[in-house]
């Protein structure tokens, strides 16, 4: 069964308590909350994904709630909590369902050491598995969205999961992150794209989250092996260029972007190196969408046969 | 009072066969709020039940050992340049809590954790202590005057110091209680051995540490001076598994336990360390600790609001366990935590000027609690 064979109602009775819990990818999640829009924008895009039938355990019980004290009216605020505990501080109220995405993806990353995790968005098309590490403000999000309306199978836009033996990518398929102008940049491309609510005046400015099409969460049970390594960067009015940059760089530039490099020791640097291995590393830096997916379609074309 | 099923499982590993979902689940949450994971895996290895362990639980446990093990490297390696220092400033060094389990290779060090270098040094080393650290890249945390002075008048350590690459802190204590208490600790009279860490060049590195009973009654006194018991199940965890482990290998250990806490006059803390190891986790104890427990219990008046306060908050801080009456506890808890700190003379001063501090210092700089956590990058 899947959170949209629910109704809202009934997905904003089972958040008061119960939770609703949802199956994303490797991980089971329950999540209460006493935000109606945090239901609301839960239910519009996570639809499509399946909910934990009650022979399986829940790996995070999470919760969005106000605090009980003052700041429950006074300049409100929204707090995240696993297990009851509140691992980061607050943030303003209005950005509550923002706040439940990070908290989830803190989650995943904390508790999960059987993977490189990588802050890279991760996307697959015809056996094509391109991983894009980058430091926010490189214009990630806004490329793997394009590429996702183009086409291209969604595993990840916040975090690339490798396994350390198999080099295996276990996707997560959560919904793309979109800030600024790139939110207008991505309704302009598909009118019947389903963002989340926008939220004004976060500490990355305006936000919104755009739904993963359903061939992404139908196919997020299966996994792919890498093939390219692509570190995108937005330059307005530049000339797009793609570049194939030596394996050393790539290496150093994808470690920067690691989240538990270290913490994985010897293990981390042998599937990093594998992983380098395997990949033809790029770097692309564009100014439009256009040049974004013909370069892109190229980068599939010849990496076609070496993920076999 | 029904006991937390992570309390349970550690007490009967055997349970876990028959764990509904639910159970698991619950379990799970407990086990992670408790820092708990490890020490559940080794009881549950001990018993040859791990493959009882559904895989979901296995995995965060797995990820719990990873975590622990990328800790011991950088504790090794931390603890390699702070004693080279100390070294060479030819001051004598001991270790304590966390630092000292992994240099005494205690089964624990692999279970637990732990934030802080823990180190001891002689009052009259503590600038030249304090220097070392500086020279090798430490600052002080705190740079508020007050907190300056607080600390170096009253505590029993100087303010913590962070290494301002690395971000590891090193906290130097000159005794292991506040020298402003009622009775000072007289800290020569706890006694030391050394203990090998392996340095990165695999040469030993002969360290010092408390002996088994001055380790023990440290642990003790640390858990039951606290005020914030978030973590006291974890360590009082620590305390039974040390229990078992020293007086396994020295049939005299208990012995020796009960004669330094009369020794230093900390009967309290190890009478609520043996009590409660056997009471919340089933330690069997001895003759000679049945017998120190009998006697300091019949002329100890307030027995029956230190068992309601610990009973009730030596448990999993998570919302199955949360009540009112579980509030009042830690409540109470919390004001004895502060009262054994100082002496109401000096507690309501401090007290009131951190109040004012918060009242008209901005947002952010007052939260205390808060110093640990980070702003969400949505």
């Amino acid at each position: 069964m899947k959170l949209k064979d629910l109704t809202l109602s009934d997905a904003h009775q089972l958040s008061v308590h119960e939770g609703i819990k949802l199956i994303i990818g490797p991980f089971n999640f329950s999540v209460t909350t006493s935000f109606a829009e945090v239901v609301d924008n839960l239910y519009r895009l996570y639809g499509h994904f399946d909910i934990v039938p009650s022979n399986q355990i829940i790996d995070f019980e999470v919760s969005v709630r106000r605090p009980n004290n003052i700041r429950r009216w006074f300049k409100p605020q929204a707090f995240f909590y696993l297990d009851g505990k509140s691992p980061f501080l607050p943030l303003p109220a209005a950005q509550a369902f923002p706040l439940l995405e990070w908290g989830m993806n803190w989650c995943i990353a904390q508790h999960t050491q059987e993977q490189l995790t990588i802050h890279a968005a991760v996307l697959e098309k015809n056996g094509a598995t391109v991983i894009l590490p980058a430091a926010s403000g490189s214009g990630k999000s806004t490329l793997t969205a394009i590429l996702a309306l183009q086409g291209w199978r969604l595993l990840s836009d916040e975090m690339t999961l490798v396994d350390l033996e198999s080099l295996a990518i276990t996707p997560i398929a959560r919904p793309i992150s979109l800030k600024n102008d790139s939110i207008r940049v991505i309704k302009s491309l598909n009118q019947t794209a389903v963002f989340s609510d926008i939220v004004k005046d976060t500490n990355k400015g305006t936000i919104a989250h755009l739904k993963p099409d359903n061939h992404a969460i139908h196919e997020i049970n299966r996994k792919v092996s890498p093939t390219t390594i692509v570190f995108p960067k937005y330059e307005a009015k530049a000339q797009t260029s793609l570049t194939k940059i030596d394996k050393g760089q790539a290496f150093m530039r994808t470690i920067e972007q690691c989240f538990n490099y270290s913490l994985l020791a010897e293990d981390g640097f042998e599937c990093m190196e594998k992983l380098i291995k395997t990949c033809n590393c790029y770097e692309f830096i564009y100014s439009s969408t256009a040049d974004a997916i013909e370069n892109f379609d190229m980068i599939a074309k010849q990496a076609i046969g070496l993920g076999k | 009072m029904t006991i937390p099923i992570v309390i349970k499982v550690l007490q009967q590993p055997e349970q876990i066969t028959k764990l509904s979902i639910d159970e698991w689940n619950l379990l799970l949450g407990q086990l992670r709020v408790s820092q708990l994971a490890l020490y559940f895996d080794a009881q549950v290895e001990k018993q040859a039940l791990t493959q009882h362990i559904p895989q979901k639980v296995c995995r965060y446990i797995n990820a719990e050992k990873r975590k622990v093990a990328f800790q011991k490297r950088q504790v090794n390696y931390e603890l390699e340049k702070v004693s080279k220092a100390f070294q060479q400033s030819g001051i004598e060094a001991t270790y304590l809590k966390g630092a000292a389990y992994l240099i005494a290779n205690l089964p624990i060090a692999n279970y637990r954790i732990f934030s802080d270098i823990d180190v001891l040094v002689d009052r009259n080393s503590l600038d030249k202590a304090e220097r070392a650290l500086k020279l090798i890249g430490y600052i002080s945390q705190k740079t508020d005057d007050y907190d300056q002075q607080y600390y170096r008048q009253y505590m029993h350590e100087i303010p913590p110091m962070q290494h301002i690459t690395r971000g590891t802190v090193v906290d130097v204590h000159h005794n292991i209680l506040p020298i402003c208490t009622a009775n000072p600790i007289d800290i020569s009279l706890f006694s030391t051995q050394t203990s090998h860490i392996k340095k990165a060049n695999n040469k030993a590195q002969a360290l010092r540490v408390f002996s088994p009973s001055a380790m023990y009654l440290h642990c003790a006194i640390h858990l039951f001076h606290e005020g914030d018991f978030d973590k006291g199940l974890r360590d009082l965890a620590d305390l039974a598994l040390m229990f078992t482990e020293f007086s396994n290998k020295n049939n005299d250990f208990e012995q020796e336990l009960i004669t330094l806490a009369q020794q230093v006059d900390q009967q309290k803390p190890l009478y609520f360390a043996l009590r409660f190891i056997n009471q919340i986790f089933k330690i069997p104890l001895s003759e000679p600790c049945h017998a120190f427990i009998d006697e300091f219990q019949a002329n100890y008046r307030f027995n029956w609001l230190s068992d309601f306060i610990f009973l009730t908050i030596l448990a999993p801080y998570h919302p199955s366990c949360e009540n009112s009456k579980v509030k009042f506890a830690r409540l109470l808890a919390y004001i004895r935590g502060h009262l054994l700190r100082m002496p109401l003379r000096l507690l309501i001063p401090h007290l009131t000027r951190k109040f004012f501090v918060q009242l008209t210092s901005s947002q952010d700089s007052s939260k205390t609690n808060n110093e640990n956590k980070v702003r969400p990058e949505i």
